[in-house]
């Protein structure tokens, strides 16, 4: 908070200070000088990441994320999953994000991981690049929505509408060539564009499928070369310049990659056009060689760079500012990873993102359960964490409380430890404490105890019935029924046997039962075992009793008295009261042992 | 440890109560020619009640906005089943939900921060509004409610429970204290409320006696201290008959016996259902033979004891036996379960209707079955 330094001259506190709240906010405190004393504003400020996991729809893909996560972690806990399994989940993960982020640059990275790591090498590296870039690039799809929308005006030459060649070119570049040449079909097209949709059509992507059918796209490639120099496609410049890339001509690629919003949307069809048969290793002078046509210059390295570098650990640590790419993804890595080595360090990676996204879903209340479960898979560090953020989640409702509670006691007795009558963990006993507090404070005397009950180890029990000792009425004490069902625990301490005697002793003087109110009155207070501390109480309540109320004592209850009042433990008490209960008892054994003759007794 | 005891499940049970093995479990007549659907929601649904057509509901959901929500049937360009028609946000979370009396379009919430709002749904079930807020537990949580013709009656953490007459608007403390009430049931058309509290205990009370009665007319002690009772459900056609469900999952099934003070409750049959508290338990309001009852271990089971009917027929006495209460309910009974998904989340409540089902689940899904086969 201030500053303040002790010894100082002058002491001023600030105008203005901040303080963390939580994990999720921060108070600023701003003290208004010129309003006078006692004017502040405050303000709690939410953290980005708070705020952003409020939003329903961020909540939704956590909580359809964490359905996976489960999913993944049952199915890999007896044996590493296979390409297949990995590559479903992957797909689900990849489906719940497009929900969210529609087709962005996170989904692009997701499904060119999953193309890389996950998928098995069955396929030439072209194919699987190929059906990358038709997949996730969605670029071709903002293009052709305007297309349609232009071409409203246009009915009859689609090619006159502004967008119409940058659509068809982003198509191509795309690898989405059957929708390229649709494009060019459309309307009346000219002797060019007629021409390369035909081409278009005569290309199958199935020769992409395997090693041996590659030729067949030389073959193509050959045919289409033969056609421009015949000059088929000349009196179109557009189509000219489309068939240069599919050629893959560098400068016309470079000047058309304007188009496409980033640079790695380059690669498919570079290693389409050019670099067919390549070995993963040379994937990395790829990416450099279309960072270099990519005339927009975009320096920064990102995730693409590492991905077709194939660093694992470098791309999923660029991807770790989408706390949830980064954590889900490097999870279903390791439990997909068979070298040993390798996965060493991807499990290091995985705790630490498992443990930060836990944490932050910790701080949203409502988040905290899916928390846990990451934290469980955390190893020992991710559940001491459990442990340490139950003790600080704040318990807004007592279901939040209970639910909590359940997590500390499973937590404990997934450690192999023994709840009843033996230890309780440390979020038990915090979270029990702070329950049976706030009841306390509102003088809720039985939802105290039923919750200080739930502590095992007895402490919370006691400091409860301490306080419902010292604070409550004897009125409540007689209404606190609960206590009857506690059975022998109430022998297990003096404090809550004398709670329990009390109670016994409140009901039966509200039922209007004197004698039997005696009786008990009597044991409690010659009992061995009660705290010295309510001794002045309870003899104050039994000299009460004595002077209102008519029932009588029999012999024993005043031997048992007075040998009592003699003990050196009353001369702490108030002398006045014990000199008045004497006087009390020695009329009632008087009564006791000449009851028609009344003796007055004088005080020497 | 009395959760330690309940990780262990009876055998007839296991098979399906155990979450991980719910998938090899076919329901099979009860679900053979049932539908299912899903609703993603923005919200977690802790109570959720049809409206008196099966295809409209209303959920009462918890933060980080609570609020009522009502979906009614889905038009033609809709994906899913419901579609969202109105909603009313409210100041706390909601702990409960229940209809007033017979009139289906008032609906009762008790929140965490003490007050009951009371709504009202439009005629054609496409709208909420506000009607009433009332205050009932100063400084605790209303933690559940019931309601009996015009009154409403109001259970709360700090053990009150507080009865509300709506049409004379005043309202009466039926008892002061005691632990905090988690859940509450009418039984005998209305002069006797069950409350199941933290402490386990189920106390019945009567009505008709005089506010100064603090005592309960009954209680019924859990088999083990401190296993809350979560959940009551009262037999809808034998007044008599009351199912507590606990934190531990097992249910009991009680004989109250009405008024008869010569004959104190007895709790006839208890098992062990679930792994985790049950969250909500109902007899079917018309096939009263089939009991529902959900946990948060995310089962949601279905108990068939018709065939145990024939059993209680006894031919020296001329009362016919519940199969609930009688003592071959286990051995004859069929369960079912209708969450198979290898990793269910928490179910918090249910709502049944006719053969349809609507299950809240903890993670903003709401699950709806139609055209389960009930006897």
């Amino acid at each position: 908070l201030d500053s303040r330094g002790v010894g100082m001259e002058v002491v001023q506190m600030p105008a203005e200070y901040k303080f963390a709240f939580s994990e999720g906010s921060t108070i600023e405190v701003v003290r208004d000088p010129s309003a006078g004393h006692g004017s502040t504003r405050i303000t709690e400020y939410f953290s980005p990441e708070f705020s952003l996991f409020s939003s329903p729809s961020i909540r939704k893909l956590i909580m359809e994320m964490h359905a996976v996560f489960t999913s993944t972690s049952i199915a890999s806990k007896t044996a590493k999953l296979s390409s297949t399994q990995a590559v479903s989940f992957s797909r689900q993960y990849r489906s719940v994000l497009q929900r969210v982020c529609e087709n962005g640059e996170e989904t692009s990275a997701w499904s060119l991981f999953e193309t890389l790591f996950f998928c098995p090498a069955q396929t030439p590296l072209v194919c699987d690049l190929s059906l990358w870039a038709q997949q996730s690039f969605s670029d071709p799809h903002g293009w052709m929505n305007t297309l349609i929308s232009e071409r409203s005006s246009h009915p009859s030459s689609i090619d006159l509408c502004p967008s119409y060649w940058k659509t068809v070119v982003l198509h191509i570049l795309s690898c989405q060539w059957w929708s390229a040449s649709s494009l060019l079909e459309e309307g009346t097209p000219d002797g060019a564009r007629k021409a390369l949709a035909q081409s278009l059509n005569q290309f199958n992507f199935h020769w992409l499928t395997k090693e041996e059918t590659l030729p067949h796209v030389d073959k193509w490639q050959k045919n289409l070369k033969v056609e421009q120099g015949k000059g088929t496609f000349s009196s179109n410049g557009n189509i000219q310049q489309m068939v240069d890339i599919l050629l893959g001509k560098d400068t016309a690629i470079a000047t058309v990659s304007s188009l496409l919003s980033r640079w790695w949307q380059l690669v498919p069809i570079v290693v389409l056009t050019k670099h067919r048969v390549i070995n993963p290793k040379q994937l990395s002078m790829i990416a450099q060689k279309c960072r270099s046509l990519w005339l927009m210059s975009d320096p920064v390295a990102d995730v693409f760079d590492s991905m077709f570098a194939l660093d694992v650990h470098e791309s999923l640590s660029h991807l770790s500012s989408s706390i949830w790419i980064s954590v889900h993804l490097t999870d279903l890595l390791y439990h997909t990873e068979q070298d040993r080595r390798h996965s060493e360090s991807t499990l290091e990676m995985r705790r630490s993102l498992l443990r930060e996204y836990g944490t932050a879903l910790f701080a949203h209340s409502s988040l905290w359960q899916l928390g846990v479960d990451y934290l469980y898979n955390a190893g020992r560090e991710g559940q001491n964490d459990v442990m340490n953020l139950l003790c600080c989640l704040p318990l807004d409702s007592e279901r939040t409380a209970r639910r909590a509670l359940r997590e500390a006691e499973m937590a404990m007795m997934g450690d192999g430890v023994e709840g009843e009558g033996g230890e309780s963990n440390r979020a038990t006993r915090c979270i029990v404490t702070t329950m049976s507090v706030r009841h306390l404070k509102g003088r809720r005397w039985a939802p105290a105890l039923t919750w200080a009950h739930r502590d095992y180890s007895g402490e919370c029990i006691e400091e409860v019935v301490m306080r419902i000792l010292h604070s409550a009425t004897g009125e409540e004490i007689g209404q606190l029924e609960i206590i009857e069902q506690f059975g022998d625990r109430v022998l297990s301490s003096s404090s809550l046997t004398l709670l329990f005697n009390l109670y016994r002793f409140h009901r039966a003087d509200r039922e209007e039962d004197k004698e039997t109110a005696l009786k008990i009155l009597v044991d409690t207070v010659t009992s061995p075992d009660l705290p010295l501390v309510f001794s002045d109480k309870l003899l104050n309540e039994l000299l009460r009793f004595l002077e209102t109320e008519d029932a009588s004592l029999d012999a024993n209850s005043i031997y048992s008295l007075l040998e009592l009042l003699k003990t050196p433990a009353m001369e702490k008490v108030d002398q006045s009261i014990l000199a008045s209960i004497r006087i009390r008892l020695v009329e009632s054994l008087s009564m006791n042992i000449a009851p028609n003759r009344r003796v007055t007794v004088q005080l020497r | 440890s009395m959760l330690a005891a309940a990780m262990k499940h009876s055998p007839q049970l296991s098979t399906y109560a155990d979450g991980d093995n719910a998938g090899n479990v076919p329901s099979q007549r009860l679900l053979s020619k049932a539908t299912h659907s899903s609703l993603l929601i923005n919200n977690r649904p802790t109570r959720i009640s049809f409206l008196s057509s099966p295809s409209s509901f209303l959920t009462a959901c918890l933060g980080p906005q609570p609020s009522l929500l009502l979906y009614g049937p889905a038009t033609a360009d809709d994906d899913e089943a419901f579609r969202q028609l109105a909603h009313v946000n409210l100041p706390a979370d909601p702990n409960d939900m229940t209809f007033l009396g017979a009139n289906e379009s008032c609906f009762v919430v008790p929140l965490v921060d003490g007050s009951v709002h009371v709504v009202m749904v439009d005629e054609n079930e496409k709208g909420i509004r506000p009607f009433h807020r009332i205050v009932t537990h100063e400084g605790a949580e209303a933690t559940c409610v019931s309601a009996v013709d015009s009154s409403i009656i109001v259970g709360g953490s700090d053990g009150k429970v507080v009865m509300i007459d709506a049409v004379q608007n005043e309202s009466r403390v039926v008892t002061r204290s005691g632990a905090g009430i988690e859940c509450m049931t009418t039984l005998s058309g209305g002069a006797v409320v069950a409350t199941g509290n933290m402490a386990g205990m189920i106390n019945l009370w009567d009505l008709r006696s005089p506010s100064s009665a603090i005592t309960p007319q009954f209680t019924v002690s859990p088999k083990v201290f401190g296993d809350s009772c979560t959940a009551l459900a009262a037999h809808p056609a034998q007044t008599n008959i009351l199912a507590g469900g606990y934190e531990s999952g097992s249910i009991s099934f009680i004989d109250a016996r009405g008024g008869n003070r010569d004959q104190p409750p007895e709790t006839k049959n208890t098992f062990e259902l679930a792994s985790g508290p049950i969250t909500k338990m109902s007899f079917h309001p018309v096939l009263s033979d089939n009991l529902f009852a959900s946990s948060v271990d995310g089962s949601l089971v279905h108990w068939d004891a018709a065939a145990n009917s024939q059993a209680g027929l006894s031919t020296s006495t001329l009362t016919r036996l519940s199969p609930w209460l009688s003592s071959t309910l286990e051995s004859s009974s069929i369960f079912n379960a209708l969450q198979t998904d290898e990793y269910p989340a928490t179910v918090n409540s249910f709502s049944i209707k006719d053969d349809s089902i609507l299950i809240a689940c903890d993670n903003q899904q709401i699950r709806h079955t139609t055209g389960m086969t009930l006897v």
